[in-house]
């Protein structure tokens, strides 16, 4: 990438969508299931409230400091030292943040479709296939990124909505108007997993050529990601239902794989569509990586342009990050305690601190 | 050829004194050791002074030199003589010959030009030397094109000379901003390149570097205008082309009209358009000679046969050795019993087949057409034949491998058509490990490479990524013309509009009413 | 040089990964496998909590209906292999010794179980085939009163291999069996979901080629409590809204007639009263009479007495399926409980439905509407 290199609109909200639609996709039903009940909708609408803040904070946040990147941002406000020791962990928690991702395709690759394949193979081939992507470019990125993943929601979408016509039992589907307990708060607390992966704003926003509609183009990533996870609750909870859904590992995929085609040439056109989920993994790695070397570059004072030179460090230590959670337990057990938590710190809790100690010194720039 | 042209390589000058031995000496101890060379002392006219013609046996047309050169020359003989150091100037005003007449004084110019086909005429005492474009040597007659064929359009190709080329692209572009810069590339091959380009529509920011990168160039011999490409696009190392090729003028035309320079060069019957996305690979002129449904069901199955083409043997495999459990059950039945007792495993039958096939489309090329076409078809269903009885592949192998092969030949050209057939073995290869994943994953790089190329700036899945829905009406499908109004956004013509809004419905004329009026008349 | 180096570690980089992924772990030739089309779950009599499996493996060369000169001789176009053990995963193995090629369970498409495995063997199934990766969700289930050996060793006409008969009888779209399809999934989730009891078609082998559903299974968690008749199977069937292009032959005093059901739809509401809940289906039936009762006539008295008989009848069998189910089964395979779960959770959480399921009052009502005449008229 050099200094010239822009991109549009559009680019920037796939972007914004790769970095953060996929972890848990086919899993957070699940988490759902026990804690919110008939109140999954609800959790799902407060989900969407606290992306579409942390969105629309985060485009300000970037837009406040005119131009700067999200780490020049930080040292710009709080100075070098204290800079940095907000800017590593966030590093270090969004390289977790790719290894945890990795780590569950590998496992969910296993489980489906191929048992016998050792899930370190599965992950060295994503790892690679990030490592010759992020390798080829920004730009080039940003164009793979427009042809592929819009291309995978419109598929999924319809996937499920096929799969929709098998729903029966629209009693675990429908809310619950007995909202008491409020479940659907601890529900939301579980599943926030799902919003986090959003420091692509402030890493691609000032990057964008020609910005006319920020706030628009920010908002659509997390709408869309709220439809999709809207149809993936109503058809896995309306398929399985409420309790069975709580008790499998990857409820969403499990009510995919039950559509079948018999006549097409891959009758269980589910299981296949549910594969398309690799697309995403790439592309969330690949962000992953991306975002985190232009913060380390930052750090050392380098160009941001230069953020390729980490890329080979990066994807080992996200592959060897990847082999430490033992099982999938352990896995989906810090997907649900305090990932969540620590990224909504890092995307949104950052951002408002830096805005206000930002307003308190009178540094930002204000940008139209 | 001399209009308007930069002479590149032309190499230090030898100036000359206007003393005609001098003259003699330079081409006789030069070209003149070649046995073709020919020099004629003359004399223009009884009292005109001494002058020499020079020029290479079988490249000149002999009649025109001596009716519309020799002789007006000696007409002119006594008015040379009075002014011999402006008798190359005298001589070009007068001269009656419709050929390129061009005065030089540097003798390796004129050698240039003689090598070129140019007969040089040489006045003693004159320190300018005459170079006329009297060419007359064998050449191909214009001919239907041998890789592009067309069912309804021109049935006219490029042939091996640059001129005939300009002339027939000319005929199509009557357009006075369309410029021709020449230039010759090839230290030792001096061949004439041409760039074509539309002034005023074609961004000259591509003119500018497609020139730049030619006069960049320093090779001795330059036999095809497909050496060039490697030295022009922007990657060198990818198998993608990145300059789409052509021998048809109308398809030329067509690329000009879009806004895309075009680059002939002599002694090649293709040309090359510059920039070029990869859609445009999956373009031919039949798409626009046929109505826009048939046009649009043409570019379907070229991408389906694209699809085929690159994924079938690689979900073959992943179908049948790694993920057999999302085949209908009949065909799951049906494959395994078609495998039972074969040696090989499915790579190993893809691979031998494809090698075969690839044996029997190279002989097909290589040999006389006749021939050819009977070992093709001798080939395919012999050899197919009979390793299938022998027991070596299944019968379902030469099925997928026949169809990918049919499906390979949907794409209008063959550069392209190489690079697909080297990813599929990309797609082969993950597929034997990862199976349908795999396959994903190595369609997730591919693209990530096709994303990183450029031709000439232009990202090469334009406009599909980066997205131009305006470009869209004339990629998979083509839209009807009165809806195709802009050039193509991601080539930045400087002229974007390429057709006014045209009013529909058209107006139903008064058949009866006309005919009642011309009868009562 | 520094791209050239990049290049080179890259390259360097590709041919390790390349070198060390060359496993193909789950690559295996056809020919290498041996494909289980049918699984039958027998009880062990010699071990009381012993399995005996069944499993169809068809021949490929001989079952193939597309390759000329398959067919091979009668009945060599499958065979069945028998394993023991304890769970599914040693039965399996067991099973596996005795084969030459690795079983791949990927392209089963049903699974036979035998009606007189005990609730912690039935238990040890379904927990083995839900974490089995290649068993998939959609198998079919079936039960059967005699041995699931049998039922998957009997040659059935119009189909090569007995396995995929339950495939042709479950898959066909407009089914004319009397039994309702169940997939494994659906099973799982009815056993997992409160309230909710399963079922599974039965299956007999009704004379020594042929097979035939009869009805259907019921269980309640994974013990087996009872069949459903015919009668009762349709019944259930009014009860879930699915409809069966099945004719119900009804009398009337104008003769004898036969309603076709063009569709069906049941709504459960509940309500209360005092501390009881109550359930009231509603059961819309829509028909058409395919046989008038009388080919003279055929107005609209007796159309009206056709729907009067029809709708007396359709209430007899939900009235006969509801009896056999509270009183004697005890298993509410309906899903009331479930709906309870759902609407009134708090409700549920504070009985124990198992008990008081067979005491519950439910209200069937039907209404039918003949829509059409038939192509008599």
């Amino acid at each position: 990438m050099n200094q010239k290199e822009r991109i549009t609109e559009l680019q920037l909200a796939v972007l914004i969508a790769a970095g953060f639609v996929e972890l848990g996709l086919y899993s957070f039903p699940r988490d759902l299931s026990g804690i919110s009940g008939r109140q999954h909708l609800f959790s799902l609408g407060l989900l969407l409230v606290i992306g579409l803040a942390t969105v629309w904070v985060l485009a300000y946040f970037s837009l406040y400091f005119g131009g700067r990147s999200a780490v020049e941002a930080i040292f710009h406000v709080v100075g070098r030292p204290l800079g940095l020791v907000m800017t590593i962990p966030a590093i270090a928690f969004h390289l977790f943040l790719g290894a945890v991702c990795l780590r569950y395709f590998a496992d969910f690759t296993n489980t489906f479709f191929l048992p016998k394949t050792p899930p370190e193979a599965i992950m060295l081939l994503i790892i690679l296939a990030v490592i010759f992507v992020v390798g080829q470019g920004f730009a080039a990125g940003a164009r793979l990124a427009v042809a592929m993943v819009p291309a995978f929601f419109v598929l999924v979408l319809v996937a499920y909505l096929l799969v929709g016509s098998k729903i029966t039992e629209w009693g675990a589907v429908f809310p619950s108007t007995d909202l008491w307990p409020p479940n659907f708060l601890a529900g939301t607390s579980r599943i926030i997993y799902l919003v986090v992966g959003l420091e692509t704003i402030p890493f691609f926003l000032p990057l964008v050529g020609k910005l006319n509609r920020p706030y628009l183009w920010v908002t659509l990533p997390m709408v869309a990601n709220g439809v999709l996870l809207l149809v993936i609750s109503v058809v896995t909870f309306g398929v399985l239902g409420l309790e069975p859904t709580g008790l499998l590992q990857y409820p969403g995929a499990t009510a995919l794989r039950t559509l079948r085609m018999p006549g097409l040439l891959v009758e269980r056109t589910g299981a296949l569509i549910a594969l398309a989920w690799t697309v995403l993994k790439v592309g969330y790695l690949g962000v992953r990586v991306t975002t985190s070397g232009m913060a380390i570059c930052t750090c050392f004072g380098m160009s941001v342009s230069r953020y390729r030179s980490f890329l080979l460090p990066l994807a080992v230590i996200v592959f060897y990050m990847a082999r430490w959670p033992a099982d999938t337990e352990e896995l989906e057990h810090l997907l649900t305690s305090w990932i969540g938590t620590a990224g909504l710190v890092m995307n949104l809790g950052y951002a408002l601190f830096l805005l206000l100690i930002g307003w308190a010194r009178g540094k930002g720039v204000r940008s139209t | 050829m001399t209009e308007g042209g930069d002479l590149v390589g032309a190499g230090a000058g030898a100036e000359y004194s206007g003393d005609l031995a001098q003259a003699r000496q330079f081409f006789q101890g030069r070209i003149g050791q070649s046995s073709d060379f020919r020099y004629r002392n003359i004399r223009l006219g009884p009292k005109g002074p001494a002058a020499m013609l020079v020029y290479l046996e079988g490249m000149i047309d002999g009649t025109a030199v001596d009716e519309q050169i020799l002789q007006p020359a000696m007409q002119n003989g006594p008015a040379l003589v009075q002014d011999l150091p402006n008798a190359a100037r005298t001589l070009e005003q007068s001269l009656t010959s419709r050929a390129a007449v061009r005065r030089t004084s540097d003798l390796r110019k004129a050698e240039r030009g003689v090598l070129d086909a140019q007969t040089c005429l040489i006045v003693d005492g004159c320190p300018e030397l005459l170079l006329l474009g009297v060419q007359k040597f064998p050449q191909r007659a214009i001919e239907k094109p041998s890789t592009e064929h067309s069912v309804r359009g021109s049935r006219e190709a490029f042939t091996e000379v640059l001129m005939t080329n300009l002339t027939l692209v000319r005929r199509r572009v009557k357009d006075p901003n369309l410029r021709v810069k020449a230039l010759q590339v090839g230290s030792r091959s001096q061949t004439w390149v041409a760039v074509c380009y539309i002034e005023k529509l074609t961004n000259p920011a591509v003119v500018e570097e497609v020139l730049r990168r030619l006069k960049r160039i320093r090779i001795d011999g330059l036999q095809g205008v497909q050496t060039l490409e490697e030295f022009l696009v922007d990657h060198p190392s990818t198998p993608f082309p990145l300059l789409r090729s052509t021998e048809r003028p109308d398809e030329v035309a067509r690329q000009l009209l879009s806004g895309k320079v075009v680059i002939l060069a002599d002694n090649s019957p293709f040309s090359l358009s510059a920039p070029s996305v990869l859609l445009d690979f999956y373009q031919t002129m039949d798409d626009y000679h046929f109505g826009f449904w048939g046009a649009s069901m043409i570019r379907l199955v070229r991408f389906i046969g694209w699809l085929l083409t690159l994924y079938l043997p690689a979900v073959y495999i992943a179908l049948i050795a790694v993920n057999p459990e999302m085949l209908p059950h009949k065909l799951a039945l049906t494959v395994a019993a078609a495998r039972e007792g074969l040696p090989f495993p499915p790579i190993m039958e893809v691979l031998v087949i494809e090698v075969l096939l690839e044996l029997i489309r190279e002989a097909a090329l290589r040999l006389p057409q006749p021939l050819g076409t009977t070992i093709g078809v001798v080939g395919g269903i012999v050899v197919g034949e009979a390793i299938v009885s022998a027991g070596l592949i299944s019968p379902l192998m030469i099925i997928f491998a026949a169809t990918t092969m049919l499906a390979s030949f949907t794409s209008p050209t063959l550069d392209v058509n190489f690079a697909w057939r080297l990813m599929k073995w990309l797609l082969i290869a993950l597929a034997q490990v990862f199976g349908l994943m795999g396959i994903i994953v190595g369609s997730v790089v591919l693209f990530g490479h096709l994303a990183a190329l450029t031709s000439f700036g232009v990202p090469y899945l334009a406009p599909v990524a980066p997205l131009t829905k305006e470009d869209l009406g004339d990629t998979i499908v083509r839209l009807p013309y009165w809806a195709l109004r802009f050039r193509p956004r991601h080539l930045r013509p400087l002229d974007r509009r390429r057709a006014a809004a045209y009013d529909h419905p058209v107006q139903t004329p008064d058949l009866e009413g006309a005919q009642r009026e011309g009868e009562e008349r | 040089m520094r791209p050239r180096l990049r290049k080179g570690l890259a390259l360097l980089l590709l041919l390790t990964a390349g070198l060390s992924l060359s496993g193909c772990w789950d690559n295996r030739e056809p020919q290498l496998r041996a494909y289980v089309l049918g699984m039958g779950i027998d009880p062990d009599p010699d071990d009381d909590q012993g399995l005996i499996l069944s499993l169809q493996l068809p021949v490929p060369s001989a079952a193939n209906p597309g390759k000329p000169g398959g067919g091979g001789a009668h009945g060599q176009e499958y065979f069945v292999v028998q394993g023991r053990g304890r769970s599914l995963a040693t039965a399996m193995q067991d099973a596996q010794d005795r084969v030459s090629r690795e079983l791949f369970f990927g392209q089963m498409r049903a699974v036979v179980l035998s009606s007189t495995l005990q609730p912690s063997q039935a238990e040890r199934v379904f927990t083995s085939m839900r974490a089995n990766p290649d068993v998939e969700d959609t198998v079919y289930l079936a039960i059967t009163s005699g041995r699931a050996f049998d039922a998957l060793s009997t040659k059935v006409k119009l189909e090569p291999l007995p396995a995929l008969y339950f495939n042709s009888v479950f898959e066909a779209v407009r089914r004319m069996t009397i039994a309702d399809p169940v997939q494994f999934w659906q099973f799982w989730r009815a056993d997992k979901t409160s309230g909710w009891e399963p079922v599974i078609p039965r299956v007999e082998q009704s004379q020594r080629d042929s097979l035939e559903v009869r009805g259907m299974g019921v269980y309640h968690g994974y013990e087996f409590r009872g069949f459903l008749d015919g009668e009762e199977t349709q019944g259930f069937l009014w009860l879930q809204g699915k409809t069966r292009s099945r004719s119900l032959v009804v009398e009337t005093p104008s003769g004898i007639s036969a309603v076709r059901s063009l569709g069906s739809t049941a709504r459960t509401s509940i309500r209360f009263e005092g501390n009881q809940p109550v359930f009231r289906v509603d059961i819309a039936l829509h028909g058409e009479v395919s046989l008038p009762p009388n080919q003279q006539t055929g107005g609209a008295r007796e159309l009206e007495e056709v729907a009067q008989a029809t709708q007396d009848r359709v209430r007899d069998q939900v009235e006969a399926v509801l009896t056999r189910a509270q009183e004697e089964l005890r298993a509410d395979i309906f899903g009331f409980g479930k709906r309870l779960f759902y609407h009134h959770p708090r409700y549920f959480a504070g009985v124990d439905w198992s008990e008081i399921f067979p005491t519950v009052k439910i209200e069937p009502v039907v209404k039918v509407s003949i829509l059409r005449k038939g192509a008599i008229h």
